[in-house]
Parts: C-alpha cells; sequence; structure tokens
C-alpha cells in the first residue's frame, strides 16, 4: 500500500534534494576549477616549451653564423698553402704528391662550400638576404650556369640540353648570384641524382600566361632515381634528404633545396616539382616575366663561384 | 731592384698574412707588412706603398678607418686599395668602396691566382 504523504520523510526528501544539488554543483565547481587548472597549466606549459624552442632555434643560428665565420679564417690558410703547396717544384713533378694535394685542395673546397652553404641558411632564415636584381637576358643567363656546370655534368656522364625558346624573350630582372644559386642548385641535384651513366636533363623556358598575368617558367627536367609519394611532401625542408637520395650519395648537407625555395620566394617567385620514382623529376621554378622583385637588406649570398 | 712595385699587407691572421706574402713576393712584388690598424696606417704614412691589401676588421684601427685616412691624405699619397674581407657583406663592400677601395677579395672564396691577379690588374 502507498504510504500517505508523509510530512517528515517529505521534509528528509526535501533535505535530500538540497543535498544532491550542493553536491552535484560543488562537484561541477571542482571539475571546472580541475579543468581550468589543467588548462592554465598546459598553457604554461606550452609557453615555456615553445619559448625554449625559439631560444634554442636562435642558438642554433648564432651558432651556425660563428662556426661558420670563424672557420672560414684556418680554411682560406689551408686552401691557400694546398695552392702553394701544388705549385711548388717538388710536387709537381712527384704523381704521388701531386694527388694527395689535389685531393687535399678537394677536400678543402668542398669544406668552403658547406661553410658557405650554412651561412646562406642562417642568413635566408633571418631574413638578412638581399636580392638586387638587374636587367639580364634569360637564356644567356641559364647557359653560363650551363658553362660553369660542364665539368660536373661530364663527370657524371650527364647529358644536359637546353632548348632555346624559338620566340625571343624579353629581357627581365634578376639578381645574377640568386639566380646562379637556384639554378645550380637544381641542375646539381638533377644531375647527382640522375639516370647513372645516362642521365639526361632537358631545360627549358617558357612565355606563361595566367588570370591575365605573365610569367616566365624555368623547367628542368631530368631522367633520373625521382622521389618517392612518402618523401615528396619533405624536400623543401631544412636538412632533410630522401631515402632514395642518401642510397645514391651519403654527402649532402640536405639545405640546397631549401636555400634554392627560401630564395625563389623571396624574390616574388614560386617553385615546384612533378616527380615519378624511377622516372624522374620535372622542377619548375616561375618568376613574374619582369623577374625578380628588389629586396633591400644588408647581406649578399656567400657564393662559391666554382663547383666540383 | 728598385722599381719593383711595394705592396703594405695589412692582416691579422698570421698565416693568411704569410701566404700571401709569399705568394706576392714571388709575384715580383716589394712586400710590407702589418699586424693591426695602428701598424697598418703608421707604415702607408712611412712606406708610402703603391698598393694595399686591406683586412677589414682589425685590431686596434679596423680598416674603414684606416680607408678614411687614406682618402684625407690622397692629394699627398693615393694608393690602390684591395679590401680583403671574410664576410662577404655587400653592405661592408660597399661602404668600403664608397670610401676609395678599388677593388675586394672575400678570402675564403679567392685563390693566390686571384688575388695576384687583381693585384697586378690595379698595378701594371
Amino acid at each position: 500500500m502507498e504510504p500517505a504523504l508523509d510530512p517528515s520523510r517529505s521534509l528528509q526528501f526535501r533535505g535530500n534534494f538540497v543535498l544532491q544539488t550542493m553536491l552535484s554543483v560543488s562537484i561541477f565547481i571542482i571539475i571546472v576549477l580541475l579543468i581550468s587548472a589543467f588548462c592554465i597549466a598546459f598553457v604554461i606549459q606550452w609557453m615555456s616549451d615553445s619559448a625554449k624552442t625559439t631560444k634554442t632555434e636562435s642558438l642554433e643560428k648564432d651558432l651556425i653564423t660563428i662556426v661558420s665565420h670563424e672557420l672560414r679564417t684556418p680554411l682560406t690558410s689551408i686552401k691557400l698553402y694546398t695552392e702553394m703547396l701544388s705549385a711548388s717544384p717538388g710536387i709537381a713533378q712527384n704523381t704521388d704528391l701531386r694527388l694527395y694535394t689535389s685531393n687535399i685542395s678537394i677536400a678543402t673546397q668542398k669544406m668552403v662550400r658547406i661553410v658557405n652553404n650554412l651561412l646562406n641558411v642562417s642568413c635566408l632564415e633571418a631574413g638578412r638576404l638581399r636580392i638586387s636584381p638587374v636587367k639580364t637576358d634569360l637564356s644567356s643567363a641559364v647557359r653560363s650556369v650551363l658553362k660553369e656546370m660542364k665539368p660536373f655534368a661530364q663527370l657524371h656522364r650527364c647529358h644536359v640540353v637546353f632548348h632555346q625558346s624559338a620566340s625571343a624573350l624579353p629581357k627581365m630582372k634578376l639578381d645574377p648570384d640568386v639566380f646562379f644559386h637556384i639554378m645550380s642548385n637544381l641542375i646539381t641535384n638533377a644531375i647527382k641524382y640522375g639516370r647513372p651513366g645516362h642521365g639526361r636533363i632537358n631545360i627549358n623556358l617558357q612565355k606563361i600566361t595566367e588570370t591575365n598575368k605573365k610569367f616566365i617558367d624555368i623547367v628542368i627536367q631530368d631522367n633520373g632515381i625521382g622521389i618517392s609519394t612518402e618523401d615528396q611532401s619533405h624536400m623543401f625542408k631544412k636538412f632533410f634528404r630522401a631515402k632514395n637520395a642518401t642510397d645514391v650519395e651519403t654527402e649532402g648537407t640536405g639545405v640546397g633545396l631549401f636555400v634554392a625555395k627560401r630564395m625563389v620566394e623571396l624574390s616574388g617567385g614560386t617553385i615546384w616539382f612533378t616527380s615519378q620514382q624511377e622516372v624522374g623529376t620535372t622542377f619548375t621554378v616561375r618568376f613574374p616575366s619582369t623577374g625578380m622583385k628588389e629586396v633591400t637588406n644588408t647581406e649578399s649570398l656567400s657564393h662559391t663561384e666554382k663547383h666540383l | 731592384m728598385t722599381d719593383k712595385k711595394h705592396i703594405l699587407l695589412i692582416e691579422d691572421d698570421a698565416l693568411i698574412l704569410q701566404a700571401y706574402q709569399i705568394g706576392l713576393e714571388q709575384a715580383g712584388f716589394k712586400v710590407s707588412t702589418a699586424r693591426d690598424g695602428r701598424a697598418g696606417l703608421a707604415a702607408i704614412l712611412e712606406g708610402k706603398p703603391d698598393l694595399i691589401l686591406l683586412d677589414l676588421i682589425l685590431p686596434k684601427k679596423d680598416g674603414f678607418e684606416i680607408l678614411e685616412a687614406v682618402q684625407k691624405n690622397r692629394h699627398v699619397h693615393d694608393p690602390a686599395i684591395i679590401v680583403l674581407s671574410n664576410l662577404g657583406q655587400s653592405s661592408d663592400i660597399e661602404r668600403a668602396k664608397t670610401l676609395g677601395a678599388r677593388d675586394y677579395v672575400i678570402k675564403a672564396n679567392h685563390s693566390m691566382k686571384d688575388v695576384i691577379e687583381k693585384v697586378k690588374k690595379l698595378l701594371l
């Protein structure tokens, strides 16, 4: 039988209700407090983490700049004395000694190039690179890069073909050093990672009009090892080297494409590629038909004029 | 031989200094040296060299101060100056050029042969 409404019970019930409400409200408050505490802790942690990364990064950059600058002085000495050694009669007449000195000078040259590359990276990252474009004939600029690269291409038995465009291209503004650096980086890669003994590189210049804007594309196509789909998204990252690239060539700092992309973008262009493993890679550099844009900064490139 | 052209080398790194000294002497020049800016300036005023190879970062007086001093004294003695630099900062190179430097050498990038060629071009 249902008991009649008992006032005392109803009171108890009301008391329970109040207690329950208070309990749930306080639990709610505690949860909110906990969540906010977690959030605050998380934000603090994240902030200190990110502060730490920026601090480490800037330390790393300073270190790169300082070490590279300091390395240049002893490297200069090694370079000069090796040059003097190889010119001295005692060495010039001895086949063995001539080989040794020539190897020292190759290694030194390599080291100078690494140091210059690192300096270029830190200079680009700090946004200190200047771009000083001058009116240039694009075809002859490409030809002069190819002339410099010729010994390297021959060493790898790679055939480089420059397809001159049928219609004359108007002169465009290019920073000669920056242009040389971008192109030699891309062509060096195309040669290094080309089909062994049967490398072929096609270079084309194309006039493009897109949404009423005029561009010039510089297209560098190789028939080399290509880039795997999973590596493609990492290609422009600093210090990244593709797996199949390290299989071919263990040496390499992994800054070439990083530097090239930064340079192209800083000077107002774009760069991209398409690639298929074991078939080849095609890089395209696109500039407005007027050429590179000027960037008034303090530092010019630390370039090495000759390639091995 | 008294008609040898006189080159003053101002460079604080002993090894680089010695290398250029030997190279230039072998190329037939009379070479004197200074290891810091103050000694360099004294050697310019005293020795009146035909050409100066000048490092920019030097103890006691930097390369820019020397360029300024030479420029002020131009009506008396006007030597050709090639700046030796390891920085390759175009701002520095431009500043040196406006202060009268005729050419510049980025030490790590240029060979002895390059330097001697540059010297010969200005002197002979």
